[in-house]
């Protein structure tokens, strides 16, 4: 089996991501950006088929691999609300988040591997991680609209921002991690003979979706508390940090089948 | 007298809402702490009256008493987030202190999935909600994603919580070409049960072997390189070093010096490697992997790195077995990891085999669950993906704007 090298595919893309964002800033520059942007996206989706096909299974088991998945989800959503809300500033986040990810992936290699142990050879492999990351990326692009409004009033007083936008994306987001959390039940079922085991990551995944199930109730009944709201989706952006990446590092959790 | 609102005058608010929860938290730490007990799970049929009782109260409560105001309250947002947030606290106390079922029952947060807490905290949330659900129903196309979303999760915390009870589970061990009918549950206790198995074969495949580097300054196997050793006459490149494979065996004895194919418990992966470097002499030499019969081989690079190979990966676990029942009526099928097989409500998965005999255990361990309320959860389940579903077509587009 050849290596199948990141290193230039993963410095291009962040190059194209960092360019992309940069001329965001431009106001003449913007069209430019965007294609960019379009272009980054392709070439990780051309790296992550081949990877697919290079690994023999879907390259989603290593947190290395959900990070490229997590880098290539922010810049396709980077696009999609730009011609959505034209908002400059969520573009450049999104494509700086992307870059971050991916500049993670390119300090940390690792080693393909082929290998699925039995426990994830199951239809359910792809979709519950597929929709956890998809997940991951819209509330991670909607975070950033929660610190905003809560720095607002130390940075610019008539900065365009309002919860309202983030609504959207938690709304799709949390529709996710409900996907995700009911086809993780499903795929625990059928591998370990009980849909709730309260493992670690199982745990932190409840603790993340109630902490987001909370915004929600706050901005349904209260949609003038913006702070309150912003100040708990921050919160449930931290959850959902850990349940992803802090969890190897909990000593409560180093039994966990969900540590890989 | 001042007309701001004083606490516990209604209508009640966030102030009470979190006051009650808290009580509610403090109440059930202390009758733990006092009682030290862990609750027992009703089973069948006392979870089935206790359900249907409270199920008819929350109707009969919400159909005549919907004007008091502690019961209006009971449906109200303040009391629905204090409810999340009492559950997701008892959560994170999951998610930070380990859990364990046979923890001691004076470890007061170690068990908590049986404790009063989460007693409480599960009634105090399947009210809210179930009261809720009861006020707001409704068919009317706009309301079907709160009556999906909000029923679905009642029903899946209500058929998880009130038959846990009911769930059996047993590990069953057989041994090739016998038959066995007594299982353990997960405290030891042996029982006779409905279905026996009989076991014809276990099989283990494992990946192709490979090989990777060991770092002696840091004593850790670095992450990479890492050789797949699915062929012969493959040769890789790392540093200054270059590795020839040209042999391979995926079941060897060593015998003096050298590795032979030998298919019998206690066999190990093994290769022989030929490794050249730059500017120094050449090296080559056997590598293998360990089982309780045999030492592991390794191959010195120099003075920092080891040529090692990997524990083997498994890549499937299969018993052929047949299943007889009660009834009379048997099934022979195979079981394989992450496909169980289901016979007369049980479903038999495969669980383990004797590690130390490896792939030529003849021992193979099913794990045998019964669970007569799977119908309820995935019906909860199915209704979550329907609400889901609607929060994708919806999003927050038809939410009424309130102040």
């Amino acid at each position: 089996m050849t290596e199948l090298n990141f290193n230039f595919i993963g410095i291009a893309s962040v190059a194209l991501l960092l360019i992309s964002a940069g001329l965001m800033a431009m106001k003449k520059m913007r069209t430019p950006a965007v294609f960019i942007s379009v272009l980054a996206v392709m070439i990780l989706t051309f790296y992550i088929a081949a990877l697919w096909i290079a690994l023999e299974r879907p390259p989603l088991r290593t947190l290395g691999e959900t990070r490229l998945w997590y880098g290539f989800f922010l810049a396709l959503l980077s696009v999609t609300f730009w011609f959505r809300w034209k908002y400059v500033w969520l573009f450049m986040y999104s494509n700086l988040m992307a870059g971050v990810f991916l500049i993670i992936d390119l300090l940390k290699p690792a080693a393909l591997d082929q290998t699925l142990m039995p426990a994830l050879q199951s239809v359910w492999f792809v979709p519950h991680v597929i929709v956890y990351i998809l997940g991951y990326a819209l509330l991670g692009v909607a975070a950033l609209v929660a610190v905003l409004i809560i720095i607002k009033p130390w940075i610019k007083k008539d900065l365009k921002v309002n919860l309202h936008d983030a609504d959207n994306m938690i709304y799709l987001g949390f529709a996710f991690l409900t996907l995700g959390l009911v086809f993780g039940a499903m795929w625990a079922k059928t591998a370990w003979g009980h849909y709730w085991t309260w493992d670690p990551k199982e745990t932190w995944a409840f603790i993340t979706w109630m902490t987001y199930l909370m915004y929600i109730h706050i901005r349904h009944r209260h949609p003038h508390r913006e702070k309150t709201a912003a100040w708990m989706m921050s919160l449930a952006f931290v959850f959902m940090m850990i349940c992803w990446m802090g969890i190897q590092y909990l000593p409560s959790a180093q039994n966990s089948v969900h540590t890989y | 007298m001042s007309t701001k609102k004083t606490i516990w005058s209604f209508p009640w608010g966030y102030g009470e809402s979190f006051a009650i929860a808290i009580g509610l938290f403090l109440a059930g730490t202390g009758i733990q702490f006092i009682s030290g007990i862990v609750i027992p799970l009703p089973s069948w049929p006392r979870n089935v009256i206790l359900l249907l009782s409270f199920v008819i109260v929350l109707f009969f409560i919400q159909r005549f008493a919907s004007k008091n105001p502690i019961i209006h309250w009971l449906s109200s947002v303040p009391a629905a987030i204090s409810a999340i947030a009492l559950f997701t606290m008892l959560s994170l106390l999951m998610g930070f202190i380990h859990q364990d079922v046979h923890a001691p029952a004076d470890a007061l947060f170690a068990n908590i999935k049986f404790s009063w807490m989460y007693l409480f905290a599960q009634v105090y949330i399947l009210t809210t909600l179930g009261l809720t659900t009861i006020r707001r129903f409704s068919l009317r196309r706009r309301n079907i994603g709160f009556l999906l979303n909000h029923l679905g999760i009642w029903l899946v915390l209500a058929a998880a919580s009130f038959g846990a009870g009911d769930i059996e589970r047993y590990t069953l061990q057989v041994q090739k070409g016998n038959i066995q009918w007594i299982g353990e549950d997960e405290f030891g206790n042996t029982h006779e049960l409905p279905v026996a198995i009989a076991l014809h074969d276990f099989t283990i495949d494992f990946y192709p072997p490979q090989a990777g580097i060991w770092d002696n300054e840091q004593n850790i196997l670095l992450k990479k390189p890492s050789f797949s050793l699915d062929s012969k006459d493959s040769v890789y490149e790392w540093k200054e070093f270059s590795f020839h494979i040209s042999q391979v065996s995926s079941s060897a004895y060593k015998m003096g010096e050298t590795y032979r194919e030998v298919a019998a418990p206690g066999a190990v992966q093994a290769a022989f490697v030929e490794v050249s470097a730059e500017n120094k002499s050449s090296n080559k030499g056997w590598i293998s992997t360990a089982s309780p019969l045999q030492e592991p081989s390794l191959l010195k690079l120099s003075e920092s790195y080891e040529l090692v190979m990997k524990p083997p990966k498994p890549r499937l676990f299969k018993s052929d077995i047949t299943v007889y029942t009660e009834q009379g009526s048997e099934v022979s099928t195979s079981v394989v990891v992450n496909q169980p097989i289901t016979v007369d409500g049980w479903k038999i998965y495969q669980y383990g085999y004797d590690e130390t005999m490896g792939k030529y255990s003849d021992i193979s361990i099913f794990e045998l669950v019964r669970d007569p309320w799977l119908p309820a959860i995935y019906s909860g389940l199915v209704l979550l993906i329907g609400g889901a579903v609607c929060m994708f077509i919806n999003g927050v587009g038809t939410r009424k704007k309130q102040s």
